[in-house]
């Protein structure tokens, strides 16, 4: 990166609408107080979350959605050991976790004593959608100032079928190992109303189907005849955003119950290896890191230092792009256009 | 004011998650399932005479 960075958090000078002051502090910097506070979000959150886990359900009170990384693996602790909820965890498998991933899901839902549900989707599916993100404008800049365009399309994914499993189950909360920065702060708690909410997502979804074909709908949408006959949406719950950790010590706690850091993945992902090309695809393309917001908001609350945080952006194995180019079976001028030369051997 | 903030590429999906908190939080409404919709909140002027309606019952 060639860009200055703000000199209080990791913000580059190619971050959207970005401006500095004579000292190099950035304008998301100082204007960290306008709106809805960080502290206030949380308190209300938390009442939130206490009334709404007053009730219990059968056979689940909550899905986890569980991607086997350091996040969403505390939250089912937290789920099952600080909330005694019971919970049904959930794992969408792109074909490109991390195997020490799958070790990880498999100790800790072992020692939270949790039923496990793990869906793949058809392979080749996936890999035309990341091509497509890649190679595509799929998404809109708001979204990817806080999410590269490849990470997107697969947690969309993954709240899609979270949201069918749960009418089909009638599970009321779905839980997600989202931290604040990577959602805004009165998303912590929402009520996933999804007809509502797909109107938001129409015109990628239609970019994306144009892209890929009409497979998307399959995965991407739910039929109108299910949604018809939806009493209630499900409430999305982000508890990780409720605790105040640094990440050594979400670290030491998931540890505790058998987790281990895999090899194998970026400085921002602790479970999945795509996450390197998909924050090059972004990079290239908008000139800053995705991961720049979320870290950023840590570092100013004081659950990061900026260079840890800067360390995580740069610890970005480039030499496993082009093995990660063939997994998703880039043609040769793809590879070219996204600067990834040609194919070195073909998976 | 009448145009969807979605077209305009103003708000995603969590921008709508964004407004109704807010609108909550700010007017002391209470939104409900039934109400999100887009008749409701498909533009500012919807979602000011919403809230005004809401604000105005009370609810």
């Amino acid at each position: 990166m060639s860009s200055s960075r703000c000199a209080c958090c990791i913000l580059s000078s190619s971050f959207p609408s970005i401006t500095f002051d004579d000292q190099g502090v950035c304008s998301y910097c100082r204007d960290q107080t306008a709106g809805l506070s960080i502290d206030t979000a949380i308190e209300r959150a938390r009442a939130q979350v206490k009334e709404l886990f007053e009730h219990r359900h059968q056979p689940y009170d909550a899905i986890v959605c569980n991607s086997g990384g350091k996040d969403s693996s505390y939250t089912l602790m937290l789920a099952v050991q600080k909330y005694g909820l019971r919970i049904l965890s959930f794992t969408l498998d792109n074909g490109f976790l991390a195997p020490a991933a799958f070790d990880n899901i498999r100790k800790v839902t072992d020692a939270l004593g949790v039923e496990q549900l793990t869906y793949r989707p058809s392979l080749p599916f996936f890999r035309r959608v990341i091509r497509a993100t890649a190679t595509k404008p799929i998404y809109r800049e708001k979204t990817l100032m806080r999410i590269s365009a490849g990470c997107n399309a697969c947690i969309s994914l993954v709240n899609t079928m979270a949201v069918r499993i749960a009418l089909e189950k009638e599970i009321p909360i779905i839980l997600a190992g989202f931290t604040l920065g990577q959602i805004p702060t009165n998303a912590i708690i929402f009520r996933n109303h999804f007809r509502f909410l797909a109107e938001s997502r129409e015109e990628s979804l239609a970019r994306l189907t144009e892209a890929v074909g009409h497979e998307v709908e399959n995965y991407y949408d739910i039929p109108g005849r299910v949604l018809d006959r939806v009493a209630s949406y499900p409430h999305s719950v982000n508890l990780l955003c409720l605790e105040t950790l640094r990440e050594e010590e979400i670290v030491a706690k998931v540890e505790a119950i058998g987790w281990r850091k895999p090899t194998g993945v970026d400085g921002c992902s602790s479970n999945c290896e795509l996450n390197t090309f998909n924050n090059y695809v972004h990079e290239r393309r908008l000139g800053f890191s995705p991961y720049e917001w979320e870290l950023s908001l840590l570092v100013r609350k004081g659950l990061m230092s900026r260079a840890e945080a800067l360390s995580k952006i740069e610890d970005n194995p480039v030499e496993r792009l082009s093995r990660l180019a063939d997994g998703l079976g880039l043609t040769g001028e793809e590879r070219v256009g996204l600067g990834l030369g040609v194919a070195s051997s073909r998976a | 004011m009448d145009r969807s903030l979605i077209d305009q590429g103003i708000i995603d999906s969590f921008g709508l998650v964004e407004i109704t908190g807010f609108i909550e939080q700010e007017f002391r409404v209470k939104i409900r399932e039934e109400d999100m919709t887009r008749e409701a909140f498909g533009s500012m002027n919807k979602m000011a005479r919403f809230v005004s309606a809401r604000v105005e019952m009370g609810t």
